[in-house]
């Protein structure tokens, strides 16, 4: 069937033309609003690049913006990889890219802190913090938590092997993820921040009991702040553990809580110093 | 169906020539891509229902959303968790398999955002290997949970810290296999075995009571993504071709036994401390149950991933079971058969040649409508993304509902039943068998490729049942093509292969 042979076609391609003016920003609108905008926001990195800063890149540029839709490369290790938009058809994408560039004219990419442009990710974006990871120095069934107060830069390891402490760092951007997180689990996150403490073992013991047991994780429950409490079994007694921020911001406070006849013993060393012990409550100020 | 014109074209001149346009062939199964969450990696690694219909999804980087339908939106309901790649509802609760633990989740205070991550059971060990994925839950009849311990893999080593004891079983020690360099990895990494369980129960299913207490149910699997029960209440358990897997396997699991991949036998109780590795084939063939089915590789499925109960608004797919596959843009349906005592039975392409299916289709769930839901993953291999639905196919579609085999005098029977009447004087499906080697290496060719000749066959007066008379061979694949055969009503058959696995012979 060629077009010689097929006259009405031949007129239906004369009468086609590419969009031009309002169609085509209202088409770039509406493709980029099905295919884009999960990933792509004004004017801040989120999964992808902010729409400023693809404007920015591809502004001169149509058949690179057009190539990348269709066959993403892989610029930036630590970002999601980006689906290929081959499905939306190249007269879209071009009615995308002009959107793009109307879309962000005068306008500037919010100011985001150094190095915490690409590590940018929701669930580990605000504190308080609680997210299981493959982390440094503790077993592989470990949580990390970031908790706000101070100067919002105060993180603790917790293991859910030992149901203990193992170390506090200081990193307001809480860690980088992506490392664990980019493929298939063959890495450890990066703290990117100074180990401030490092615990060998709890600050108390389990008095009141002959029964000497491996520690056994119970689990955690939040507050209505998002805080954690770790839950586990040792020696007999049942643990309830929450660790805060000081109020005056340069500490942090332990609470040790039994839910068992036992008592806890405080062991307390140069960092740790018993802030109070009520019946069923140890508190234990961490100063580093 | 509306068809999206990239051009404005003006409207008098276009009507004559789309009556010009040839028609599209409706798929038959309706396949529609649902929208990502927003700023939230799209790999699901868990999928169920809620009672009022939104999808709950568990994520990649440890997120719970759930997914609306009718607007089209997501809300987060929990996150935090370490590669969860199973959900259940249980109650009000969910119950996650995360790499750590299988956890119960719960909103206590009813804002609509969980607040109580319980460790139901967290008894088994962790070497901080990435291959070591845990898989499920499966909630069983006995109503006990039902989970799948990946192995470790020997592309790369272990961590300094480990949960669990540690096996001195392998030539390996726990220093050598500790943050090696990639160089001297490279170098010792053969000894270690292809995949590796040196501390417990990976490489088993594990049967978790509600109140945590935790049983090593079956050994020998390698990397059993997905778990789910028939309608029989049988447990059914996926593993991907690999070391000791010729092809992707679909086993039926029992209490107490071994299902091939060696590694796993060191836990078993009545172990005698040998390397399994230095144990000869033959005893480790005899150790093992065979699959109930097997899957080619390349051809069916490359990495099979959850298997599933099909329900009834799935008309002539009721009551048979839907496995999933990471590689292939199509699912596989597995129709079971039992001889001898021994649940062995046929697998199918499913769901094949649709455009809008894609590969990377992890985890399934039916809605109250019957609709399916599928979410797709990637992480390091071959798949996808997101979020599908699939509608429930017309009841009159033309497909095989099951294959039996059976006895005649000195040879075999394949009996297929059909859901619609076949079209008059059928030809009797090309078959052919080959088996796949049990070894270390890692896959199988297929061996003993040979064509069965059909000695004769009978279709039934009212057209649906096929029966082939031949002489089928134990322990071999059987393909039939079915590919040409039609229906009186002139449809052509969806799924046109069929891959009997032949462990047992009627006796």
């Amino acid at each position: 069937m060629s077009l010689k042979s097929y006259p009405p076609l031949f007129a239906l391609a004369l009468f086609c033309q590419p969009l031009t003016g309002e169609d085509l920003l209202s088409t770039g609108q509406e493709q980029f609003q099905t295919h884009c905008s999960a990933c792509h926001q004004p004017d801040q990195m989120l999964v992808g690049p902010s729409m400023i800063e693809i404007a920015g890149l591809y502004r001169e540029d149509l058949p690179g913006f057009l190539k990348w839709c269709n066959e993403p490369g892989k610029k930036r290790p630590n970002a999601v990889e980006m689906p290929a938009m081959s499905h939306v058809g190249d007269e879209n994408l071009k009615a995308v890219h002009a959107y793009l560039l109307k879309a962000t004219e005068g306008k500037k990419e919010k100011a985001v802190p150094k190095g915490k442009k690409y590590d940018f990710y929701p669930s580990i974006a605000t504190r308080p913090i609680v997210q299981r990871f493959f982390m440094p120095d503790s077993s592989p069934a470990s949580i990390a938590v970031a908790l706000p107060g101070g100067n919002d830069d105060l993180n603790f390891c917790y293991d859910t092997a030992q149901c203990r402490l193992r170390y506090v760092w200081k990193n307001p951007d809480f860690l980088v993820g992506w490392y664990y997180w980019q493929s298939n689990g063959n890495a450890k996150v990066n703290l990117k921040g100074e180990v401030i403490y490092r615990e060998e073992e709890p600050p108390f013991t389990v008095s009141g009991t002959e029964q000497e047991s491996e520690p056994k994780f119970l689990g955690y429950t939040l507050d209505s702040s998002g805080i954690p409490t770790f839950r586990y079994q040792w020696n007999g007694a049942t643990i309830a553990e929450r660790i805060v921020v000081s109020p005056d911001g340069d500490s942090l406070e332990r609470h040790f809580k039994t839910e068992s006849a036992n008592k806890l013993e405080p062991a307390p060393n140069d960092q740790n110093t018993v802030q109070s012990t009520q019946a069923d409550e140890l508190v234990i100020d961490l100063k580093w | 169906m509306v068809i999206h014109l990239p051009y404005s074209i003006r409207m008098k001149t276009l009507l004559p020539f789309l009556a010009l346009l040839p028609l599209q062939a409706e798929p038959l199964f309706e396949i529609t891509k649902h929208p990502n969450p927003v700023a939230i990696d799209p790999q699901i690694g868990g999928l169920t229902i809620l009672p009022d219909g939104r999808v709950a999804a568990a994520f990649h980087r440890g997120e719970i959303l759930f997914y609306d339908p009718s607007s089209s939106s997501w809300t987060e309901f929990a996150r935090g968790l370490h590669e969860p790649l199973g959900l259940i509802l249980d109650g009000d609760d969910f119950l996650v398999m995360q790499r750590p633990e299988l956890t119960r989740i719960s909103d206590t205070d009813g804002d609509g955002l969980a607040d109580s991550y319980l460790t139901v059971s967290a008894d088994f060990g962790m070497t901080g290997n990435y291959h070591e994925f845990s898989f499920g839950p499966a909630k069983g009849p006995d109503g006990s949970y039902y989970v799948g311990l990946n192995v470790a893999s020997n592309g790369a080593g272990i961590r300094e810290e480990i949960r669990g004891q540690w096996s001195e079983i392998g030539d390996l020690n726990q220093e050598q296999m500790t943050n090696p360099s990639k160089e001297q990895w490279t170098k010792i990494k053969g000894s270690a075995g292809r995949m590796y369980s040196r501390v417990p129960y990976r490489g088993w299913i594990l049967k978790i009571s509600p109140d945590g207490t935790t049983t090593p149910f079956a050994s020998g699997f390698r990397s059993p993504d997905g778990l789910g029960f028939d309608a029989g209440g049988k447990l059914l358990v996926t593993d991907n071709q690999g070391d000791w897997r010729g092809t992707s396997p679909l086993y039926t699991v029992e209490e107490g036994k071994h299902y091939g991949h060696p590694a796993a036998l060191v836990w078993r109780q009545d172990w005698d401390g040998r390397d399994p590795l230095k144990v000869p084939v033959e005893e480790l063939d005899a150790l093992r149950t065979p699959a109930s089915g097997l899957m080619p590789q390349g051809e069916l499925a490359n990495s099979p991933s959850q298997p599933l109960l099909i329900p009834d608004s799935w008309g002539p797919y009721a009551g048979q079971i839907l496995i999933g596959d990471m590689n292939q843009k199509q699912l596989v349906r597995y129709l079971a058969d039992e001889v001898n005592g021994f649940h062995q039975g046929a697998t199918l392409p499913f769901i094949a040649n649709h455009p809008k299916l894609g590969n990377g289709n992890h985890r399934f769930a039916f809605d109250q409508d019957g609709t399916l839901w599928v979410g797709k993953t990637h992480l390091s291999w071959a798949g996808a993304e997101g979020l599908l639905s699939i509608k429930a196919p017309p009841a009159d579609i033309f497909t095989v509902t099951s294959c039996k085999l059976g006895k005649e005098g000195d040879h075999q029977t394949f009996t297929l039943t059909f859901s619609q009447a076949l079209a008059d004087d059928p030809e009797s499906p090309a078959i052919k068998r080959w088996r796949y080697h049990y070894h270390a290496k890692y896959g199988s060719d297929k061996v003993d490729t040979t064509n069965v000749p059909v000695r004769g066959h009978h279709l039934s007066p009212d057209g649906k049942t096929l029966t082939l008379t031949l002489d089928v061979a134990k322990g071999y694949l059987h393909e039939l093509d079915l590919t040409g055969l039609r229906s009186k009503t002139d449809q052509e058959i969806e799924g046109s292969r069929l891959y009997y696995q032949a462990v047992e012979v009627p006796e």
